[in-house]
């Protein structure tokens, strides 16, 4: 690994990125979530006293006449574009830092397991996956936070969920290793005398990489709404704003049938945005890795 | 009488397939002697016949479930890693399958250089490449900085030979090495093959379906079926003379290169079989039962291998009264 | 001595082009005439990238992006003459595939529908073509099967059920099914291995003798060409460069190319050291000058590298593309 290695590497990264700019969905779905991005970057702007209650009047509507009003007050008297913006920047960082920690747990196990094909130890590993898969992710999630409940911040939440969200990216990988085991050049390269961990990291990976990167954007996805969930039971931290708690307090005020519109709305259309950006992005890129789909051009 | 160089013995391949786990023995023990002087070993069958998983056997891809294979005497299993691919080293049949898409077919000959035939020094490394590569046909220049679809079939297998040459290695398993190339340029690669058996005193195994090529270079030969070997013996005798009922109807399906001979062929029917494959898998007794012409009752039970001069059989019809 | 009338397909100057992008192009086939005749057997042979593939897919009218075809294909068939370049794909369709033209693709294992029965395949053929009741159709595919030399209870089966080499026999059986006049099979033998070759030719073969249909052979396996068909189209890089009966074709070749090809092949039975061509076929997207084959050609002279030699008729029947056979 020089120099001229990872320079190429890096020119690798960019023609694909550049081609990927080429497909419309990819395109709309980056700008969506820079738009997020943008809006959760404008979080730390926010004043002081926008988390505490009632420092603004209750259930104002939208009005334009200044930043914090832009979007109007909750009943707890406090500004729905500033809640939105912490939002936005919490759910975030939480769906990242779970997919950081949990999709790359899943991609070691998944390309261990599929490594050790065909000896004892594969078994070990085909089981602990398996039966991470099969456990129902929701009421494990609720019973451990409601175990946990003084434990939880923004920042272990992510842990939390990663016990959950390592097993699919596993199983993921391991089929990827498993057919990419089974070809020909694998025989070329125990032939050559290369050994387990260079097989590892030059033969397999590279086929491996394109889909850990996939997993990895459905992790995001799939930790923000699962804390969305857990919040609707109000088993998130309420004190802190996530998309997930706003709703939580949207409900628990009854927002919906006293029509504060402006309080229910922007957190369902973000989550929806969110989730339509990263999995347009996150198609086009599987789309684009098939290369059946594609019309079977070199990588 | 020197050790042999590969001894398979009583080698049997299990497999199933299917959600019921229906089982049939891919290799049925199977025994194989190939004496330690270079020569070009046959193996020859339809598509079915056990022939890769046999080549698999050898080359430890698969374990036997029972018997088992030595080279020179020890058991495969028992030779350590490095010392093992430094006496055999295999060929593909698919050449671009041969090698990652990914990554410079080069790197592999280095790294074989590198790892199984010991070289630390660059200079030298690069060096052993270049001979070699000038050895099978190809320029060294041409190939260090180009990725497998750069290259053609056939300069790629050409590679894979290169490859597997620089351990200098005792024996190659051949897998259908040319079936994917060209006809115009498979005489190419069967006439390397016989260079370096004459020059290096390499052993090949050669596995087929055509036994066009199978004459031309080979010195013995097995014919397999369903997992068996039914004939084996020295190439020119077994193919000119054929003895067991399949070989014969081997050599009558294939097409000569000469239109004279087109009435004769058209008029050799086979009786090809309507049955679907699993059941000749399984069948009891000879496994050519459903295909014989001279089918007898005797044939429920396998025959042995009976002896008739150098060519072994496998068939009823040759019992000594 | 055949007659005009007896022309079934007439293909003239056929170009097929892959056009991958505006720049880059694969021209496959480059001015390709030929003539089908009934109960003609006639074989095209030629090694990867020559484009014969290409061809035949442009005669049966099969042209998929990124394939574009020019020229004319005209059937002549009951007396009419349908231009197969000028229809579309639904008219081919309803009108010309499966019912007067054949294709047997290659590789074709794998062409079978996974979700429908063998059977189904059949009768959805004999319903759509021949209007009839599906008991009716069942029966007939029964017999039909039967009489291809195959078990009645295969149609009950899905295709993954069955063997590569029996789902092979189907795919024949299916073509052949409604008796067309052209039957073009693409390299029906290549992933066989030898027995089910002579199975599924004798196939193509005894219907053809019972038809007296015309039936073109695409293979780059001379020993089928020499077993098989009555005339022979040797094609390298897009283009004829010789063609003739096979008999005498294979006792003398012209072409230097078609030399090579049959002589590096193996026979049984005969030790004779023999030599290959050396160099690969050219690249189609910028292909060589002059002669396309004068790279690797041992009698290359200085006009083969700057001019492409024509298609000449060289004797009665037998047409070279090759400058040491131009009469001056």
């Amino acid at each position: 690994m020089n120099i001229a290695n990872v320079a190429q590497k890096l020119q690798i990264l960019g023609e694909t990125v550049k081609a990927l700019f080429r497909y419309k969905r990819f395109r709309i779905g980056l700008i969506i979530i820079a738009i997020i991005v943008a809006l959760t970057i404008t979080s730390m702007f926010s004043p002081a006293r926008y988390k505490q209650w009632y420092a603004y009047p209750k259930d104002k509507p939208p009005q334009f006449s200044s930043l914090d009003l832009l979007l109007g007050t909750t009943t707890n008297g406090r500004p729905v574009f500033w809640i939105i913006a912490n939002a936005l920047a919490n759910s975030l960082y939480i769906g990242l830092l779970t997919a950081v920690i949990g999709s790359h747990i899943g991609l070691i196990m998944g390309l261990l397991a599929g490594m050790f094909h065909g000896k004892r130890i594969e078994t070990a590993f085909i089981l602990l996956i398996d039966s991470f898969i099969v456990m129902p992710g929701l009421p494990i999630l609720i019973v451990l936070a409601l175990a946990l409940k003084q434990h939880m911040t923004i920042a272990t939440i992510p842990l939390i969920l990663s016990i959950i969200a390592w097993a699919w990216p596993a199983r993921n990988v391991r089929s990827i290793t498993l057919s990419v085991m089974s070809r020909d050049f694998i025989t070329t390269a125990t032939y050559s005398g290369i050994r387990f961990h260079n097989i590892l990291i030059h033969e397999v990976m590279p086929y491996v990489l394109g889909w850990h990167l996939t997993n990895f954007i459905n992790t995001i996805i799939w930790a923000i709404g699962m804390e969305t969930a857990l919040a609707v039971f109000g088993l998130s931290i309420l004190s802190e704003d996530t998309l997930g708690t706003t709703i939580y307090w949207v409900l628990n005020y009854n927002a919906l049938f006293r029509g504060l519109w402006w309080w229910f709305l922007p957190p369902v259309v973000f989550l929806i945005l969110i989730f339509i950006g990263f999995y347009l992005i996150s198609v086009t890129v599987s789309w684009y890795l098939n290369p059946r789909l594609r019309g079977g051009g070199a990588q | 009488m020197s050790q042999p160089l590969l001894q398979v013995d009583n080698v049997t391949k299990i497999f199933r397939y299917g959600f019921l786990g229906f089982k049939f023995r891919a290799v049925d023990n199977v025994n194989i002697v190939l004496e330690d002087k270079p020569m070009i070993f046959s193996i020859a069958g339809e598509s079915g016949s056990g022939k890769t998983t046999l080549a698999k056997l050898i080359l430890r891809i698969y374990k036997p479930e029972y018997g088992r294979i030595l080279f020179k005497g020890r058991n495969i299993y028992e030779i350590d890693e490095n010392s093992f691919r430094k006496n055999i080293q295999p060929i593909m049949q698919d050449p671009y399958a041969a090698f990652n898409p990914m990554q410079k077919p080069i790197r592999y000959l280095r790294e074989t250089a590198k790892n199984i035939v010991g070289i630390k020094n660059d200079e030298e490394l690069e060096e052993l490449i270049a001979k070699t590569l000038s050895y099978v046909g190809l320029n060294y220049s041409d190939v260090v900085n180009k990725y497998p679809h750069e290259f053609s079939g056939g300069e790629l297998q050409r590679l894979s030979i290169a490859r597997a040459l620089l351990p200098k290695p005792k024996l190659i398993v051949a897998d259908e090495p040319v079936s994917m190339l060209d006809a115009s340029l498979r005489i190419n690669i069967i006439n390397l093959f016989k260079k370096i058996k004459d020059e290096l005193g390499v052993s090949f195994i050669y596995i087929t379906h055509d036994l066009a090529t199978a004459y031309y270079m080979s010195d013995k030969i097995a014919i397999m079926f369903r997992g068996t070997i039914v004939e084996s013996g020295p190439s020119k005798k077994v193919l000119s003379k054929p003895l067991h009922p399949y070989t014969q109807t081997l050599l009558e399906s294939l097409p000569q290169l000469d239109p004279k001979k087109k009435e004769y062929w058209y008029r050799q029917r086979i009786k090809f079989s309507a049955y679907i494959e699993e059941e000749e898998f399984i069948a009891k007794g000879c496994k050519y039962i459903h295909r014989c012409p001279y089918a007898m009752s005797k044939c429920k039970t396998e025959p042995p291998y009976f002896k008739i001069d150098d060519v072994e059989v496998r068939c009823w019809l040759y019992e000594k009264k | 001595m055949s007659e005009e009338s007896d022309v079934v397909l007439k293909a003239s100057n056929i170009y097929g082009e892959y056009v991958l992008s505006p720049s880059v192009s694969i021209k496959a086939v480059n001015d390709v005439s030929m003539e089908l005749r009934k109960d003609d057997v006639v074989g095209i042979a030629g090694e990867s990238g020559c484009g014969k593939s290409t061809l035949v897919k442009i005669l049966y009218g099969f042209i998929t992006h990124p394939l574009v075809a020019k020229g004319s294909v005209v059937l002549n068939i009951d007396g009419r003459n349908i231009n197969i370049l000028s229809t579309d794909e639904d008219y081919r369709r309803e009108n010309i595939w499966w019912k007067i033209m054949s294709y047997i693709p290659q590789n074709s294992m794998n062409v079978l529908n996974p979700f429908m029965r063998v059977g189904d395949h059949f009768v959805e053929l004999l319903r759509k073509h021949l209007k009839m009741e599906r008991d009716e159709a069942y029966k007939m595919a029964e017999e039909y099967i039967v009489n291809m030399g195959m078990r009645k209870d295969v149609l009950k089966a899905f295709p993954h059920q069955l063997s590569g080499g029996m789902r092979q026999r189907i795919i024949v059986a299916l073509a052949l099914l409604l008796k067309p006049r052209i039957v073009f099979a693409d390299e029906p033998t290549t992933a066989v291995d030898v027995v089910l070759q002579k199975v599924l030719l004798h196939l193509l073969i005894d219907k053809q003798k019972e038809l007296r249909n015309s039936l073109v052979v695409v293979t780059h396996d001379m020993g089928v060409h020499a077993m098989v068909t009555q005339r022979l189209m040797v094609m390298y890089a897009g283009r004829v460069v010789e063609e003739a009966f096979t008999a005498p074709l294979f006792e003398d070749p012209k072409h230097p190319y078609t030399q090579a090809l049959i002589n590096s092949l193996p026979r049984l039975g005969d030790e004779k050291p023999r030599r290959g061509l050396e160099g690969s076929p050219p690249d189609l997207r910028n292909p060589p000058p002059g002669c396309k084959f004068h790279p690797r050609c041992p009698f290359a002279m200085d006009i083969c590298r700057r001019e492409e030699p024509p298609l000449i008729e060289y004797e009665n029947g037998w047409r070279v593309r090759c400058w040491l056979y131009m009469k001056r």
